[in-house]
Parts: C-alpha cells; sequence; structure tokens
C-alpha cells in the first residue's frame, strides 16, 4: 500500500473515471431538459417546469405503456424464475460431464444476436397467430432473461451441498418435496438477483418488442421509441428522470441492506 | 450371528444376494452377497473405488441397481424409493440443511411424517440430549464445530426411529483425536439402541474399533466378512493382509506335510509353517504365499530364523520397528517392545530375526 502512484495506476485511474464520466453524463443533461417549460427538447430557460412530469401521470396512452410493461415484466419474471430455475437445479444434481455440456443450452439466448432472435421469434409467432400478444411478448422477454436467471441460481446452488436432497429423502420427503422445502430456501438470494435481473431485461427489452408487437401490446420502451421518431416530447425526458431515480433508491437501499447485514454477522 | 448384540424388536435384518452395479461397462459392484444379523454394526471397509459407498447408496435406495436384491426383514427393497424405505442416513459432509436450525433440523422427518406438533417437540428434545446437543438446539449448521455437526447429522438420522442406520464414512472429516472419541460414542449408541448399523470407512482403525463384523471389499467385489479378531488373525488374501494392518509375504513351495506342520521352501530358506484349520488341504509341490505380522517377528534365534543386514531401526515409544533385508533380497519389517536391557539393532549390522511357526497365515494372491 506503500507504493506512490506510478504511472500506469494514474493511467487506469483516469480512464476508469473518463469511462463513469461517459456513462452518468446523459444524467446531467437528461435531468434539466425534464424540467423545461417549452414544448419541445431544450434546456430551461430561467424556467423550471414540471409539466412534462404532469403529462406523464395524467396522459393515458403513458400509464397503459407503463401498465403493459409492468405486466409483461411481471409474466418474463414468472417464466423465466420457473424455467431457470428447475433447469439449475436439474443440471446441479445431475452434474459431471453431460451437466457441463448441458450448462451451454440456457445460455444460447445470450449469444445470438437480438435482430436474429428477433426475426426468429416474430416469425414464430406470425405462424402460431399469437403475434402482438402479452403471452407471446413474456414468452420471448422470458427467452432473452432466461440465462440471466440460469447464471444466478446456478452461483447460489454452487455453494450447497448436493447431498441435501438425497438427505431430505432419507428422511422420508418425496423429490419435489425436497427440491422445493430443502433446496429452495437455500438459494433465495440467486432467486432474488435472477428475478431482478428478469425483470429489467423485460423493463428495457426494445428490439425484440419492435418485432412482435404492434398495437395491443405497447410497453413504455416501444412508446418511448415511437414518440422519439414522431415528436421531441420533454416527456421522454422526464420518464428517464424518474426512471433512473428509482434505480438510484432501489440501489441505495439495497446497498444499505446489504451493509447492515454484513455488520450483523460476527467475523469468524 | 453375534452373541454380544442385544436384539430388540427394533432391528431388522438385511439380505443381499447377487447384487451388481455396472455404470456403463465399469463394474462398480459385482455379484455382492451379504448378511447383516439384526442389531449388528457391520463396516464395509475398503480403499476408495472399492465400490463400498456404492453398495451402501443401493440399500439406502439412491443408487439402482443392475442386478440383485435387497432384502429387509425378509421383503425386498429394491422397488421401493429411498423415502419409503425408512432408514437412517449419515451422509458423507453430513448434508444438514443450512436454512435450519438443529431443531428445526431434527424435526424435519417428523414434520414430513404429519407427527403432532406437541410429539415433535418432545422427540426431537429426547434425541438431541441422546447425542448431548440439547443446548446447540437453535444454532445453525454452519455455527457448529465438525464434530458437532456429526452428532447433529446422527440425530437427525435416529429421531424417526428407523429399523436400520446407515453410515457413509461418519468420521471422514474430523481429525484423529475427535474421531477416537466418536467412534467410542457411536460404539456405545449402537449398543443403547440395539438397531441395525450399516458403517462406510476406508480407516481400519475405525473399522476394528466400531464393528462387530467388517466387510472388505476391493475392486466391486467382497473378499471377505469376519469379526475384527479373526480377519486380522487369518486374512484370506494378500490385499486383505497388507490393508488390514501391515503385513510381510513371503512365498515359497510346499515340500513336506506332517500332522500339524508344513515345510515351505523360500528363497531365503526352508520355513516351518502351523496348518490352520481355515487353510484348507495344502498338497506337496504347491506354490504359496505367506503373510507375517509384523509383531511376531523377534530379535535373535526362534524355530524359524533368517540372517538379514539392518536396513533401519526407529525407536517410537511403545515399541520399536526394525527393518532387515536378507541376502536374496528379502525385505522383513518387525515392530517389538524393547525390554529395558535391550539395544536397538544398530543400523548396516548383521542380525538374526525369527518367527514361531504359528505366525504365519497363507494367503491367496491377489
Amino acid at each position: 500500500m506503500e507504493n506512490r502512484s506510478s504511472l500506469p495506476k494514474v493511467l487506469v485511474i483516469t480512464i476508469a473515471w473518463l469511462v463513469i464520466g461517459f456513462l452518468i453524463a446523459p444524467m446531467f443533461v437528461t435531468f434539466p431538459i425534464s424540467l423545461t417549460s417549452e414544448r419541445y427538447l431544450s434546456m430551461p430557460d430561467g424556467e423550471i417546469s414540471f409539466r412534462h412530469y404532469q403529462t406523464l401521470v395524467e396522459d393515458s396512452a403513458w400509464i397503459s405503456a407503463f401498465m403493459d410493461s409492468l405486466i409483461v415484466a411481471t409474466g418474463t419474471v414468472v417464466v423465466s424464475l420457473t424455467i431457470g430455475t428447475l433447469a439449475a437445479i436439474g443440471l446441479w444434481q445431475i452434474g459431471g460431464r453431460p451437466a457441463q455440456m448441458l450448462r451451454i443450452l440456457p445460455l444460447l439466448p445470450l449469444i445470438v444476436p437480438p435482430v436474429v432472435s428477433a426475426l426468429a421469434l416474430s416469425r414464430a409467432w406470425v405462424m402460431l397467430r399469437m403475434l402482438d400478444t402479452y403471452p407471446a411478448v413474456i414468452i420471448s422477454h422470458s427467452i432473452l432473461a432466461l440465462p440471466f436467471v440460469f447464471m444466478t441460481v446456478s452461483a447460489s446452488l454452487e455453494s450447497v451441498d448436493k447431498r441435501i436432497v438425497q438427505a431430505a429423502r432419507s428422511l422420508g420427503s418425496g423429490p419435489f418435496r425436497s427440491v422445493f422445502g430443502i433446496v429452495i430456501p437455500n438459494v433465495k438470494a440467486g432467486l432474488f438477483t435472477g428475478g431482478l435481473f428478469a425483470f429489467f431485461v423485460s423493463w428495457d427489452e426494445i428490439v425484440v418488442t419492435l418485432f412482435i408487437t404492434g398495437r395491443n401490446v405497447f410497453t413504455l420502451p416501444r412508446k418511448i421509441w415511437s414518440d422519439l421518431r414522431d415528436s421531441i416530447d420533454p416527456a421522454i425526458a422526464a420518464l428517464s428522470s424518474l426512471m433512473i431515480a428509482v434505480t438510484i433508491v432501489v440501489a441505495a437501499i439495497y446497498l444499505t441492506n446489504t451493509l447492515l447485514k454484513q455488520r450483523k454477522t460476527p467475523k469468524e | 450371528m453375534n452373541a454380544q448384540s442385544p436384539v430388540t424388536p427394533l432391528a431388522t435384518d438385511i439380505r443381499i444376494t447377487g447384487l451388481s452395479k455396472y455404470f456403463g461397462n465399469f463394474g462398480a459392484l459385482l455379484d455382492i452377497e451379504l448378511k447383516v444379523a439384526p442389531g449388528e454394526f457391520l463396516t464395509l471397509l475398503g480403499p476408495s473405488g472399492s465400490g463400498k459407498s456404492t453398495l451402501l447408496m443401493s440399500i439406502a435406495g439412491f443408487v439402482e441397481p443392475s442386478a440383485g436384491n435387497i432384502l429387509v426383514g425378509g421383503k425386498s427393497v429394491i422397488s421401493t424409493v429411498p423415502e419409503k424405505r425408512n432408514f437412517g442416513v449419515v451422509f458423507q459432509g453430513y448434508a444438514l440443511f443450512p436454512h435450519m436450525t438443529v431443531k428445526d433440523n431434527l424435526a424435519y422427518p417428523l414434520k414430513v411424517r404429519g407427527v403432532p406438533k406437541a410429539q415433535i417437540a418432545a422427540k426431537v428434545q429426547e434425541t438431541l440430549e441422546l447425542v448431548q446437543l440439547s443446548h446447540l438446539a437453535s444454532r445453525y449448521p454452519k455455527q457448529l464445530s465438525g464434530g458437532q455437526q456429526q452428532r447433529v447429522a446422527l440425530a437427525r438420522a435416529l429421531v424417526f426411529s428407523p429399523e436400520i442406520l446407515l453410515l457413509d464414512e461418519p468420521m471422514g472429516a474430523l481429525d484423529k483425536k475427535l474421531r477416537h472419541d466418536l467412534q467410542l460414542e457411536l460404539r456405545q449408541l449402537h449398543r443403547r439402541l440395539g438397531r441395525t448399523f450399516v458403517n462406510v470407512t476406508h480407516d481400519q482403525e475405525e473399522a476394528m474399533a466400531m464393528s462387530d463384523r467388517i466387510a472388505i471389499m476391493n475392486a466391486g467385489r467382497i473378499i471377505q466378512v469376519g469379526r475384527p479378531r479373526d480377519l486380522y488373525d487369518a486374512p484370506k488374501t494378500r490385499f486383505i493382509a497388507d490393508f488390514l494392518g501391515k503385513s510381510n509375504f513371503l512365498t515359497g513351495r510346499v515340500s513336506e506335510i506332517s500332522a500339524s506342520e508344513a515345510l515351505i521352501e523360500t528363497d531365503s530358506g526352508m520355513i516351518r509353517h502351523r496348518l490352520r484349520e481355515s487353510e484348507g488341504r495344502l498338497s506337496k509341490g504347491r506354490e504359496v504365499h505367506l503373510a507375517l505380522r509384523p509383531e511376531q517377528i523377534t530379535l535373535g534365534e526362534a524355530p524359524n530364523t533368517l540372517s538379514a543386514t539392518v536396513e533401519s531401526a526407529i525407536f517410537l515409544g511403545n515399541y520399536a520397528e526394525v527393518t532387515v533385508r536378507t541376502e536374496r533380497g528379502l525385505q522383513i519389517v518387525g515392530q517389538m517392545a524393547l525390554r529395558e536391557s535391550e539395544q536397538l539393532p544398530v543400523e548396516g549390522a548383521q542380525i538374526k530375526v525369527g518367527w514361531e511357526p504359528s505366525a504365519t497365515v497363507i494367503v491367496e494372491p491377489d
């Protein structure tokens, strides 16, 4: 620790700050724009107004887009969490080489470019006559979210002794009860993180959504997309600011919680 | 089968017939025949990969045998799922439920069986007292030491009064001193409960210390079953003579047979061997392998004597270990208590070592 700052170290720190700045900079533009009193995208000109926030709350199109996103994201959490968790537990129990090979399957959606997925899914839903329906969007988003759930739950299972399933069965509980009563409570953290990932994958998914929705399902990103094309409404800036604010609040709560927990558990 | 084990109505016998298990082409278990008497403490002993854990897990129901049958109390359990077999199992590494307290771990099998709450509490308390853990009832497994975890696993496997207790390397994760104490405890527990215990270990000392009988396994087969003393004194094969304690080995041909002894011609000279009933009939000219325990070796003249050079002589407190080599290259290790006046041989010295004709055992080559 007594090393004086060497050149490479300074370089790394500089680059790190540049990257952080690059990531955060838009926030400093978005927030002021959302407070403009004009009807178009502009910096507030001495006058601050909350009219665009008002639009968000009052305009039924925004509210319905928000509700659509909520429905789809919640559905995605349920579906991807169920399938991803079962896949992770199954492969964890099989173990060894066959599991190592199969492990690639649930991760495939990560490798396939979104446009390719989008094209494939839109063709599939057309054939099934399910284009622009909630189940189609939820299933599509669930496929995209599956790798995240699978990875977080698998990581959680890593630290669980495989034999607890056998132990539960030797004590008289069937396979179903052994998995749900014994394994699931031990991977709660993985389920929570996986669910969170799934929610946000769906919440800001646009590429696939563009291909498979029309009028019926109109999610928030979809609404932002079409509004940006039609007009440049500062309501978008207001919405972005709100979403950033919510993210910051949630992250802050989560961080303080983990910090408190760490302080509570005694060091061994 | 064993008069020492108290037989109670709770104890059941196990009979395994023609049991085999193949993983692909690999035979993990080959035609296993085994009987465990009611209330007996039987240990499956063998090196890793010998099939002992596979055999135990077949009894528990987690390994599906390729052939053969397992009868418990006269009834086949081969098609019974593990949760319906009603055997207590102590797993390698204990497999305690990390998210449950000690109390809840013990209550689990009772809860699953739909036992009323008040009864559960009483039974859990009673079992915790049996393993002296009442004071740790509300701890979580990770807050316990290895020895305490082992006892929780034991208590959890016993709390629902199973007829059979299966133990998979129960001492595997513990240090040597603790292991010794827990071996005695487990043995006492077995005496008190009078149930049938089947234990798996690779530690011969543990097997000898706890078991009524030991079944020695190697490469998927049971090679010999017997009481610890019988196995030690009369090992059937060279593998057992070497695995259960240490042995010296001599090879030779039978040159003469009398009523009670045989003269065996080895590279290092004629050896007198006292015949044993268990060895069957010998014929002249047959090649035999003799096992000889190090503690049977004495320094100086004896009915069988070899001249040899001392390779090493080590004082180990309660005994000394002397390694010698004969002119023909045969190495013999002897372990002997030294009397006060006796000196440890000097390395490189020419000495005589010997043994009684009754000290050697004819073993099958592997």
